[in-house]
């Protein structure tokens, strides 16, 4: 029976995320002993994931009181973070997957490893060296990709499993409390008697920017209650939370549920929920797991498709305006009633872009059906999951699937031709850049002296890393793989950089290949559109 | 006089302890013809000082008291806490062991054992105490007794504002395992600031296994994460 140890030092939402995780893994491997490590502010929440062996907890408050507390002499934090640690590293773990990428996480990684030659390391810790490094490429796009765009190609969730070589198989029931299961099942069978379904509205959220205007939370709840539906709110057991529901009811003409739970009853609300209206809280994250369909508006700072619903019945809309949380109520509703009949169309009043996720190649990809959508934006984040796909997992056949998720999009053939131009166009420009760098290497390695012609060279390079785009991912994976270069002597090092050089050419003639393919496709797509019309148009009435 | 001095000085309290007796015939030390506790009713004084603290005791279980007199104050912050809370935990700092061997001996009230008395005539010598330490980080609230604390001010104002030593010696000392005591050792020298050398050596290029828990500790005590 292998042990394993998960590190996720994330707050609580995320913690959900990495219970879905541990139970794919747990699917995958039976017989594996899965214990976790978070922050103990959060660590609540672990009582609900199924399956644990134990839980470990880093108590940074105290930490960072020794710490900070000119009372106290250094040695008394270091003294506290051992005795916390201990246990875990008494416990010999054979695998660590690390969930996070922060250079705490790294330095536990590598200190636990440090301890037992036979762990394995699965995510990002830290070399002799001091540089962090992956453990695999996966871990370069959880490191160096996903974190530096809002356009991220995967979710949090699929680059993990991928990390850790497992597929993610979804929602997997959060635990609930029995007592709690059947209290809200019988105020719910009360509700549904009268007919109309029960909707969770998520009105507060702990980061003020991310929350829903109080004013839409009022119009959603009241249309849903004219359209004969049963708006609930959630809200946490607190009293600024307590005062705010008070506000709104004093809105409001009719007086719905206002439904106050700690996570324990949460799980069991959410599980028995219709339908829920959320931003991004661990309220959502609480609606995948227990698979529970939910409409969630992205708002403010939320990272929108690194974290955003998995649930392919669910629908994520994205506010342009994400500062001033301007999505009108009708729109929401009009999302909502368009996914529970399935209806094909969808008109939006307000700024936004609505996403229905769809699962290619095993990853949840967010395909836009409305809105005002940005088409480049859309092409390049489908373009650049393919292409990471096809390099990591030699995976081509998928190629073909996201252009067609791509030119499903309303009116999105009309703008492949300008997109795939300027692809091609940076994928020349770093191309053009990297030959550059390959000839200053080459003479480098002639005469040293002209060491700094390299360095200029790949500092040039470099500058593509600024955006992520499907031109620049292959330097990405580059930059990421030169800088966890063991240390080692000049003519070896050339070798590894030379090697990593071409790597980087196959890449990018990779990007060209898919552009050249999504072409053919887009012109049989055109092609088809065409034919379709003509058709229509000769066709007898 | 500076605070690093302040919190070297051994204090030694020589003025003669009398033990009088109030009106309610309950013992009271008087320290240099200062009564420690009121001559009439010293349970009655104690039960209208800790009535103050009502409020704040609704929501904090854990009391740091400076002053131990005869314990009556402590005597009614036990019976208040008893009735907000299941657990609880006072710590008494009394700089006069003197005191507390009176107290000892004329026993005035019976304390509970979740109040602990730490004496020690140097101030450096309380924040050595481990248990005081993680007592203190968890942030209590502190109640002082008036007449002892007007009595020994400056010891308790240097307690207070006592500022701990972070050179590599002084945190060796208290460092418990071996191997990482002998690994910070051969950080720098034994005054330099532990901190630093530590960031300078996790910036060296080469760490082992002692060098990566000082990393978790250096980057969690910065609140780092990314």
């Amino acid at each position: 029976m292998n042990k394993i140890l998960v590190i996720h030092l994330k707050r609580f939402g995320d913690l959900v995320s990495a219970g879905q995780l541990i139970a794919s893994y747990r699917n995958a491997h039976p017989h594996a002993e899965v214990s976790l490590l978070c922050f103990e502010e959060f660590a609540s929440i672990t009582k609900l994931i199924p399956g644990l062996k134990s839980v470990y907890t880093l108590n940074r408050s105290t930490l960072l009181t020794l710490k900070s507390g000119k009372l106290y002499n250094n040695a008394f934090a270091i003294e506290e973070l051992r005795s916390a640690l201990s246990p875990v590293a008494e416990q010999s773990f054979d695998k660590i997957i690390n969930l996070t990428n922060d250079k705490v996480s790294t330095y536990i990684c590598s200190w636990l490893a440090s301890q037992n030659n036979q762990c394995k390391i699965v995510g990002m810790y830290a070399q002799n060296n001091g540089l962090m490094r992956a453990s695999n490429s996966w871990g370069i796009v959880f490191n160096d990709i996903a974190t530096r765009t809002n356009n991220s190609p995967f979710n949090f969730r699929d680059i993990w499993a991928q990390m850790v070589g497992i597929e993610d198989s979804g929602a997997t029931s959060m635990l609930t409390n029995s007592r709690n299961e059947n209290n809200v099942k019988q105020h719910f069978l009360n509700l549904r008697q009268q007919g109309g379904h029960i909707i969770g509205i998520q009105a507060t959220c702990s980061v003020a920017d991310k929350g829903l205007r109080r004013e839409t939370v009022i119009d959603c709840a009241t249309k849903l209650y004219n359209n004969g539906d049963h708006p609930l709110l959630l809200i946490a057991p607190n009293d600024a939370e307590r005062e705010y529901a008070k506000e709104i009811l004093e809105a409001l003409d009719f007086k719905p549920m206002i439904v106050e739970s700690d996570f324990t009853a949460l799980s069991s609300v959410v599980k028995n929920l219709d339908f829920l209206i959320t931003p991004d809280t661990v309220t959502k994250h609480f609606a995948d797991a227990q698979n529970v369909p939910c409409i969630e508006v992205s708002l403010g700072t939320s990272p929108v498709f690194k974290q955003a619903t998995m649930l392919e019945k669910s629908r994520l809309i994205v506010a342009q305006d994400r500062h001033n949380r301007d999505v009108a109520a009708d729109d929401i509703l009009n999302v909502l009633y368009a996914t529970q009949t399935n209806s094909p169309t969808l008109t939006m009043s307000s700024n936004v872009v609505v996403y229905r996720p769809v699962k290619i190649a095993g990853c949840i990809s967010y395909q836009a059906i409305a809105g005002n959508i940005n088409h480049a934006q859309e092409f390049d984040r489908h373009a650049s999951s393919a292409l990471i796909l096809r390099s990591l997992n030699n995976n081509a056949l998928c190629e073909n699937e996201f252009a067609e998720l791509s030119f499903k999009a309303p009116k999105a053939l009309n703008h492949f031709n300008h997109w795939a131009t300027q692809a091609k166009d940076e994928s020349t420009f770093i191309m053009r850049d990297l030959l550059h760098a390959i000839r200053a290497l080459l003479s480098m390695k002639e005469s040293p002296r002209r060491a700094n012609d390299f360095i200029v060279s790949l500092e040039k390079l470099f500058t593509h890393t600024e955006g992520v785009s499907v031109a620049s991912i292959g330097v990405h994976f580059f930059r990421s793989r030169l800088e966890s270069l063991p240390s080692a002597n000049f003519s070896e090092n050339a070798r590894a950089i030379e090697s990593l050089l071409f790597e980087l050419k196959s890449d990018l003639q990779n990007c060209l290949n898919l552009i050249n393919e999504w072409e053919k496709v887009w012109t049989g797509a055109k092609f088809a559109g065409r034919k379709e019309r003509h058709t229509t148009m000769s066709s007898p009435q | 006089m500076a605070l690093d001095q302040q919190s070297k000085e051994h204090y030694q309290f020589n003025s003669t302890i009398e033990i009088k007796t109030s009106r309610s015939e309950n013992p009271v030390p008087v320290i240099e013809g200062i009564h420690l506790h009121s001559i009439y009713n010293p349970a009655k004084e104690a039960e209208s000082f800790i009535q103050k603290y009502e409020p704040q005791l609704k929501n904090q279980n854990r009391i740091l008291v400076l002053g131990l007199g005869f314990g009556y104050h402590v005597w009614q912050l036990e019976a208040q806490l008893r009735r907000d809370h299941n657990h609880w935990q006072i710590l008494i700092v009394e700089p006069d062991q003197r005191i507390v061997d009176e107290f000892k001996n004329y026993k005035p009230v019976e304390l509970s054992n979740y109040t602990r008395i730490v004496t020690h005539s140097l101030i450096e010598s309380y924040y050595d105490d481990i248990e005081l330490v993680r007592f203190m980080a968890t942030k209590p609230l502190v109640v002082a007794h008036p007449a002892t604390f007007n009595l020994h001010e400056r010891f308790f104002k240097a307690f207070m504002s006592f500022e701990a030593s972070n050179s590599i010696e002084s945190v060796c000392k208290k460092i418990t395992d071996q191997q990482l005591r002998r690994h910070i050792e051969s950080l720098g020298e034994a005054d330099d600031d532990f901190d630093s050398s530590v960031k300078n050596q996790l910036l060296s290029g080469n760490l082992n296994s002692q060098d990566f828990f000082l990393g978790i500790y250096s980057e969690m005590s910065a609140g780092a994460t990314k």
